[in-house]
């Protein structure tokens, strides 16, 4: 498993200088630079000043030059400044992404410990009214848009029930504690979320109690909870795995339009303002992390197929 | 240093009087090439302090104007010297007309002089000065309010000045939060967790403006302040031969019904606009020409042009192309778009066919506007400053190309020795009688010549909650927190 565990780290890095050219290219081609923005703000500007200032911010050198500068400093451990913000960039990364792992931790473990007790539930009951009940809420989860939820619910408990605030982060001359400025992002992105894993758990479910070692199971006399929830759902673990380990991934890249609309800083939001604002050195490493978080979950993924069926080896070969 | 009353006069905020050539604090003076110059001289109130109780002084209008320099260097303004603690000097390289607001804004030297004068350059200045590392620095604000909270991206928040000798603030503490979606700003202040919304494009739409005039003025009072030095209006790009023949951009003009889009979109808030010039401001002409909704002298103006209607209800030309014109704007704003749609309609009327080819406004103002790399017309509003004369916009000199690095604001490419010589006119008029003859001959040329359709002056609404006064000031121009000390509960 260690030797694994290096090669996929290792194959992490490659994809990663890969990804951070591609991305450097692309964020450098977009229109705009930071002088043409200063531009905009400052008519009078003469051409002798945009030529100095280029020359200063350094986006008059060729794109490979600026991105080597950039490597280079970042193998050092120098991420650059924002150039919004004016703060080191890890200054303005580390909270965002406290705040989005809040959110996004706490909506994620609901969402997969619902959706594995809702899916189990309507694999077992398949068919019944119990499936078709937790089927018609999973498309709607699935169907309805985040953002028009999230402004249902604050129209509902903030505007006419005004038990919860309409968004942003805690602030201690608020009335309402910490944890409710939580509440209502949390519950968009757990109903968002648990439509899909619910419907993933509910189709590995079935997959797993069809097959023969469950009927074995029934035959030696085993109580049904057993079957189901430790010889089911562990077999059926494994393809719902691989969504967990990926869909963490993601969340780690924040929600972008759940944030913005309850004006939670996370990492979502700053991913965008980096992109349209040209702020290279923050959306890169914005970008990269959300990739290397993308890359360690498909890892963690394939580590735990191990874990969870000891006759999946690493190498991909079946014991 | 200055500021503007609502009609576009010039008043003090930080000096004891406005330089005039008539009370001696402006004067014009001969310079060492032999080119006139000017001289003006500003004095500092006595009462001004920064937050941490040092008094704003002469040098820090001259550290302003270091830092200035630093960046851009200021065209016009050759030295800024402080005579004493009070008394500052502007010298200028050439005669202008607006001398009397030429001074730069102060800069904290006390605070931000040691770290500009260590910097290696405006970059790196940038990334230590104490606005961007630590906002909450005292001695870095002078006015009613300092900063005492600030949290990047989110919020800010002020308490009084103890060192403020002017009104005294009624709040104790005010908090600026950003939210940046619309719908949830209303919710925000429908559920009271904000009391008031920024004006002008920042805050709620004017149509959720509208909407909350019939629901919740039980809460709220409204009042709709004119932008004065804003206009929505088309682009013209001067290098397509069809927008380049003058009858087709007054047939344009001419085919647009503007009142029943102000209306029926607006709820008759906005005002038509016969220039760039408001008509309240200094230098507006009322028999400027004006184009009404008259699509049957826009025919007439096209087939003068040598347009006839071909098959498709289509004007075409004798070389049989087409009137077909791209129309360009911010993709996502659904006012413009809803515009667009109007125009594409009324114009296809007249037989002109409108493309459009809307576009992210980060595209569209980076890089479609500031290259001239549309052929058609661009939906835009600009944002002047008051009593502006609109060289950057209309003279030939201010065409962005690669040779200037794409500086300059005249993106139709306009053209015009007329216009350029009446713009330099009304720039260099001290005398405020010659220069209203000049704002008269550039109306005249700009209602002749259309280097842009205009459209109309947007209003701000001003939503303040009902237990608040003091947010509106009809005697002042500019953002409401210009005068937050006036602000109070009743």
């Amino acid at each position: 498993m260690l030797d694994f565990a290096l090669k996929r780290f290792a194959g992490v890095i490659i994809v990663l200088l890969i990804t951070s050219f591609v991305v450097f290219a692309l964020i450098g081609l977009m229109p705009g630079d930071p002088i043409d923005l200063l531009m905009s703000a400052n008519p009078n500007m003469m051409p002798e000043d945009v030529a100095k200032l280029k020359a200063i911010y350094g986006v008059d050198q060729p794109l490979w030059n600026r991105y080597t500068h950039w490597l280079a400093d970042a193998i050092r451990g120098d991420f650059g400044f924002s150039r919004i913000q004016h703060r080191p960039v890890i200054d303005v990364v580390l909270p965002a992404l406290a705040n989005t792992i809040i959110l996004t931790f706490t909506a994620f473990v609901i969402s997969v410990s619902l959706a594995l007790v809702l899916g189990t539930l309507a694999a077992v009951n398949r068919g019944g009214w119990v499936d078709r009940l937790i089927s018609f809420l999973t498309f709607l989860g699935i169907s309805v848009p985040g953002f028009w939820l999230g402004l249902v619910f604050i129209y509902l408990f903030a505007v006419k029930l005004g038990v919860l605030p309409a968004g942003g982060m805690p602030r201690p001359d608020q009335p309402y504690p910490a944890i409710a400025y939580l509440a209502l992002p949390c519950l968009t992105l757990i109903l968002i979320e648990v439509g899909g894993l619910t419907r993933y758990v509910r189709s590995a479910m079935i997959e797993a109690l069809s097959q023969d070692y469950i009927r074995t199971a029934r035959a030696k006399g085993q109580s049904e909870s057993m079957i189901v929830w430790q010889h089911g759902l562990r077999n059926a673990m494994i393809p719902v795995m691989t969504i967990v380990a990926l869909g963490f991934g993601h969340l780690l890249s924040g929600a972008t339009l759940i944030e913005t609309m309850f004006g939670w800083r996370g990492m979502g939001r700053l991913i965008y303002e980096a992109i349209m604002g040209n702020d290279y050195n923050l959306a890169l490493i914005c970008l990269l992390f959300t990739t290397t978080m993308v890359l360690l979950g498909s890892i963690v993924a394939d580590l735990s197929y191990s874990l969870l069926d000891p006759r999946i080896g690493l190498s991909g070969k079946q014991r | 240093m200055t500021g503007f009353t609502a009609n576009g006069e010039v008043i003090c905020q930080l000096c004891t009087e406005v330089p005039s050539i008539a009370n001696g604090r402006a004067k014009v003076i001969k310079r060492d090439d032999g080119t006139d110059g000017m001289e003006v001289n500003f004095t500092l109130k006595d009462n001004l302090f920064w937050a941490d109780g040092e008094p704003v002084t002469a040098k820090d209008v001259v550290f302003g104007f270091e830092v200035e320099k630093a960046f851009s260097v200021p065209p016009t303004v050759d030295r800024v010297d402080a005579i004493d603690a009070k008394n500052i000097k502007v010298i200028l390289r050439v005669v202008r007309y607006d001398f009397d607001r030429s001074a730069p804004a102060p800069l904290s030297e006390h605070i931000e002089g040691p770290i500009f004068r260590a910097a290696i350059n405006p970059l790196d200045y940038g990334q230590k000065s104490l606005f961007n590392r630590k906002p909450e620095e005292p001695g870095l604000w002078m006015g009613p309010y300092r900063i005492v909270e600030f949290r990047p991206n989110e919020s800010v928040t002020l308490e009084p000045n103890i060192y403020w000798k002017g009104q005294k603030p009624y709040f104790k503490k005010v908090t600026f939060r950003l939210v940046e979606n619309t719908s949830a700003l209303q919710a925000n202040l429908l559920s009271g967790a904000v009391d008031m919304v920024a004006t002008g494009n920042v805050g709620l739409t004017l149509d959720q403006h509208l909407s909350m005039m019939k629901t919740a003025s039980d809460k709220f009072d409204w009042e709709f302040v004119p932008a004065v030095s804003s206009y929505e209006h088309l682009a013209v790009q001067f290098d397509n031969p069809i927008l380049a023949d003058r009858k087709v951009r007054q047939a344009i003009q001419l085919s647009i019904d503007r009142k029943t889009l102000v209306e029926r979109v607006f709820g008759n808030r906005f005002e038509i606009a016969q220039s760039f010039k408001h008509p309240t401001q200094f230098g507006w002409d009322a028999d400027v020409k004006k184009y009404p909704y008259d699509p049957k002298a826009a025919r007439a103006l096209l087939e003068q042009a040598g347009y006839k209607l071909g098959s498709d209800k289509i004007l075409t030309n004798e070389k049989g192309e087409r009137l077909s014109i791209d129309l360009v704007s911010t993709s996502g704003n659904r006012i413009r778009e809803l515009i667009e749609q109007v125009i594409q309609t009324q114009l296809k009327a007249v037989g002109i066919e409108i493309v459009i080819k809307n576009e992210p406004a980060r595209v569209m103002f980076g890089e479609t506007l500031r290259q001239r790399k549309f052929n058609g017309l661009v939906e835009f509003q600009t944002d002047a400053q008051l009593d502006t004369v609109p060289y950057i916009y209309y003279h030939s000199s201010q065409i962005p190309t690669e040779q200037n690095s794409w500086t300059g604001l005249n993106y139709m490419g306009y053209k015009n020795p007329v216009m350029d010589s009446a713009l330099m006119d009304a720039w260099k008029a001290l005398d405020s009688d010659v220069r209203k003859l000049a704002w008269k001959k550039i109306l005249e040329i700009t209602a002749e010549d259309l280097p842009e359709i205009f459209l109309f002056f947007p209003t701000s609404a001003v939503l303040t909650p009902k237990w608040m006064t003091g947010v509106v000031n009809s005697s002042r121009w500019g953002l409401v927190t210009a005068w937050i000390e006036q602000w109070r509960a009743k």
